[in-house]
């Protein structure tokens, strides 16, 4: 194994053709323009431009944001009734009631925008630059911490704030990325191999984070006493600033291309860094309290506020991306991708998704996509999309419901690309 | 705006741009409800109380109690002043003294007004109760130079008729109120004798048992029958030797009547009634219907260790606002169930030997928790004392309630069409 990977190594090296079993020379498949064999993507994609073979400009943005317990209509329900003061007891109640059991109150979100320049040098190079805005957040409400206000205490009396946190990084980004094309190797019908690799100068502009400031943050309630000892400590940016730290970020992409067979793998490995984000405000929140008395309780709660402690350095990893994709396509019209993002660490992580998705052009230069979505905190989605897809411009939208459709959504995604090509 | 604020601001823009605005509040709320209905238990401790007897009496006596020898708690009457003019009676006088020649009868008497009582709302349960201590603190002051003796000196209750003059049999001797036939009348004597002195130009305080006068004057007075309360018989001036009486010379004499806190109570109790208005949690009416509604039931969960020596049966009306009257008869008035909590063990004397625990609750249904719910609400309580074993009960300085209350709270989630 490891002596036919050097030998497929030095193959790569050296370019020289192999003999190989031909394919007919007007393969349907390789009719599929090479631009738009790389399908876009609702996630984050460092790589979605600099992989398309023409000097261009491209402005896109896109967000994807999701949790497992308030649809989309729960949502703006609780913000109809807050917008009129008029949201009871009762409906916190109710929205505690739709958490899962188990599974705590999960959510996360990120979103980008920027413009990209850049173009082929040659026909096996091509690099671009990229400024962009990036944003990630997350949060977790353990399912012990919600549990007392969702299934009472008449059967279980401790709760534990647990892995409850949350934190949202706010970014600009100023990024270079390149990509070399080596192939096709051996025969003409052979695999094109593409490598990606990038970094990017990232300046965080807000940041915040919360979460237990001890180990065992935890509210006992029996019919006797109620025992609070909850810590909490925040970690915040007053407001945006660009000069509070810096981090540099990494990406890297291989991807395996039969044009002629109509096949492609990739692996996309990004947002490998961290970001040192200087002048966070520390807050630190704590609910001692042990009584008898329910109204000591309710005293304690409104006296309790969050004081500054400290201004501190905060380093943050960046939500590490690693996604397998493969791709199938017979012509030009139908091509079929299967997408699995990978959490391998860093904060604001995403659970596993994988996106099934196909791509229908029944008119060449206007392609409609479908597709689903499985895992994430919502289960099944679904995606859809349209583009136009010409030499010289390029406008792709993007869109997903995930969880259930439109207002039965506890997800939703949205892109759009506008691109000039010269 | 703070960096949380935005945040939360631009997600709320951002899923709200994407979904079409609730129709109505109801609509809105029918969503957040969309969930299984079901009813969740919260147990929730309320408070852990003791209260002493000192603290419970204050609520109902008007009066802070005072503590006998033995620890039994009084609550003594307004002061009743009486004067003997010793001076006009044997006229001045300088010199040797004889009392066998200086002596007067008297009879002096004082009606009691009901007011002076001070029992607050435990007036009708000791009215019901047989008051086992009783006493009477004498205060004497005698401004003549010359010593005093009393002789066959009682103190006795009469009625007063409607002219407030006490009652008198054919003979005009006085009406005692009497006991099983016989008068009661409460010998002002020092011990073994039948005389009570006092030394010249002094002052001498003393106190006198006397539980069937206090008990029988409480009844009457307690009943709406004018009463007095009389002092008569012998004073002597001089003891043979040399003394002064002027002109204007007097005997003043305090009487205070002390209800002891002892009692024997009748097996089917005696009762008494509270009524306080209190800080609800004063809830905006739309908040308030949103609790009777979310609100599946609540049961209140009493224990009590009861270091007193009776049992307790209580009654609780509520009504929203501050009323005044018959809370039971107030319109929208909330019968809460009754709470019996057995009473301590004690001994002959009635006082308590040990504490008794007992378990009580309260259900509260619907609108039965509304007016905890408004700025104000008034609690009547009809409580009914229960006799310890022997009927005999006294609380001590050192008795008191321990309440241990606890809430139950079924809160109903979900289920909206």
């Amino acid at each position: 194994m490891k002596r036919s990977g050097l030998f497929l190594l030095a193959l790569l090296a050296s370019g020289v053709d192999l003999a190989a079993q031909a394919v007919p020379d007007r393969s349907q498949a390789a009719q599929l323009p090479m631009a738009y064999r790389r399908t876009p993507q609702l996630r984050v994609d460092p790589f979605r431009h600099v992989m398309i073979p023409h000097w261009g400009l491209v402005i896109s943005g896109g967000a994807l944001a999701g949790n497992n317990t308030l649809n989309i209509a729960d949502v703006r329900a609780l913000i109809f009734l807050a917008d009129r003061d008029s949201l009871l007891i009762s409906d916190v109640v109710n929205t505690f009631g739709l958490v899962p059991a188990g599974a705590g109150v999960v959510g996360d979100a990120e979103g980008e925008g920027g413009i990209h320049l850049g173009g082929p040098f040659g026909r096996h190079v091509s690099v671009g630059l990229s400024f962009q805005g990036r944003g990630y957040g997350a949060f977790l409400v353990d399912d012990d911490a919600v549990a007392l206000l969702r299934d009472g205490n008449a059967a279980d009396s401790i709760f534990e704030l647990g892995e409850t946190q949350g934190a949202g990084l706010g970014t600009a980004e100023l990024g270079a990325h390149a990509v070399i094309r080596l192939g096709p190797l051996g025969t003409e019908d052979g695999v094109e191999v593409s490598l990606g690799f990038g970094g990017r100068y990232i300046r965080p502009l807000v940041y915040g984070s919360a979460q237990s400031s001890i180990a065992d943050s935890r509210v006992l309630v029996t019919g006797d006493t109620v025992d609070a000892q909850v810590d909490v400590e925040a970690l915040f940016t007053p407001d945006f600033q660009s000069n509070r730290g810096s981090g540099l970020a990494a990406d890297f992409l291989v991807r395996l291309e039969w044009p002629t067979s109509g096949i492609a793998f990739e692996a996309l490995l990004a947002n490998l860094g961290s970001v040192t984000v200087e002048q966070v405000e520390q807050q630190g929140l704590s609910l001692n309290v042990v009584t008898t008395d329910l109204q000591v309780v309710s005293d304690s709660l409104e006296a309790a506020d969050f004081t500054v402690e400290d201004t501190v350095e905060v380093s943050v990893s960046l939500p590490r991306i690693f996604r397998l994709s493969a791709s199938a396509w017979a012509n030009r019209i139908l091509q079929l991708d299967v997408a699995a993002t990978i959490p391998v660490g860093g904060d604001f992580e995403r659970p596993l998704a994988v996106h099934l998705g196909s791509t229908w052009r029944f008119v060449n230069s206007f392609p409609l996509r479908a597709g689903l979505e499985l895992g994430g905190h919502h289960g099944v989605g679904v995606t859809g999309g349209f583009g136009i897809e010409t030499r010289n411009f390029y406008m792709q939208t993007l869109g997903g419901s995930f969880g259930g459709l439109f207002e039965s959504a506890n997800g939703v995604a949205a892109r759009l690309e506008l691109g000039f090509f010269f | 705006m703070s960096t949380s604020r935005l945040l939360l601001v631009a997600a709320g823009v951002a899923l709200a741009s994407v979904a079409c605005e609730p129709a109505s509040i109801t609509d809105a709320r029918n969503q957040l409800g969309r969930g299984d209905e079901r009813v969740v238990e919260f147990v929730l401790p309320v408070s852990l109380d003791t209260l002493t007897v000192l603290e419970i009496l204050e609520d109902f006596v008007d009066v802070i109690p005072i503590t006998l020898a033995d620890g039994v708690l009084a609550v003594p009457t307004d002061d009743q002043l009486f004067t003997v003019g010793t001076g006009a009676a044997i006229g001045p006088i300088s010199g040797i003294l004889d009392p066998a020649v200086l002596n007067f009868v008297t009879e002096q008497w004082r009606e009691v007004n009901t007011t002076s009582l001070n029992l607050g709302q435990f007036d009708t349960a000791a009215r019901d109760a047989t008051i086992n201590r009783g006493l009477t603190a004498l205060e004497v002051s005698n401004s003549a130079d010359a010593p005093l003796t009393l002789t066959d000196f009682t103190l006795g209750v009469v009625q007063v008729d409607a002219s407030g003059q006490p009652l008198r049999d054919a003979f005009g001797d006085l009406l005692y109120e009497e006991d099983t036939g016989v008068p009661i009348l409460v010998p002002v004597a020092d011990p073994g004798g039948p005389t009570w002195s006092i030394g010249r130009s002094s002052i001498r305080v003393d106190t006198l048992d006397a539980p069937l006068l206090v008990d029988r004057l409480v009844d009457l007075l307690l009943d709406g029958v004018r009463a007095a309360l009389v002092g008569a018989g012998t004073v002597s001036v001089g003891d043979g030797t040399v003394g002064t009486v002027t002109a204007g010379d007097q005997l003043l004499v305090t009487i205070t009547p002390i209800i002891g806190l002892d009692f024997t109570i009748p097996q089917t109790g005696v009762g008494f009634d509270s009524t306080t208005v209190q800080d609800g949690l004063d809830l905006e009416p739309e908040d308030a219907n949103d609790i009777v509604s979310l609100v599946d039931s609540a049961v209140v969960v009493l224990t009590v260790d009861n270091q007193t020596p009776f049992a307790v049966n209580a009654t609780v009306a509520v009504v929203e606002g501050s009323v005044v009257g018959d809370v039971f008869a107030a319109p929208g008035a909330v019968l809460l169930d009754p709470v019996s909590v057995a009473g301590a063990t004690v001994d002959a004397g009635g006082r308590v030997t040990s504490a008794t625990m007992d378990v009580a609750s309260v259900t509260l249904v619907g609108d039965d928790v509304r007016p905890f719910l408004a700025a104000q609400f008034t609690a009547g309580v009809q409580v009914q004392l229960l006799p310890a074993a022997g009927g005999r009960g006294a609380l001590r300085a050192s008795d008191r309630v321990m309440v241990e209350s606890q809430a139950h709270v079924f809160v109903r989630s979900g289920g909206a069409p």
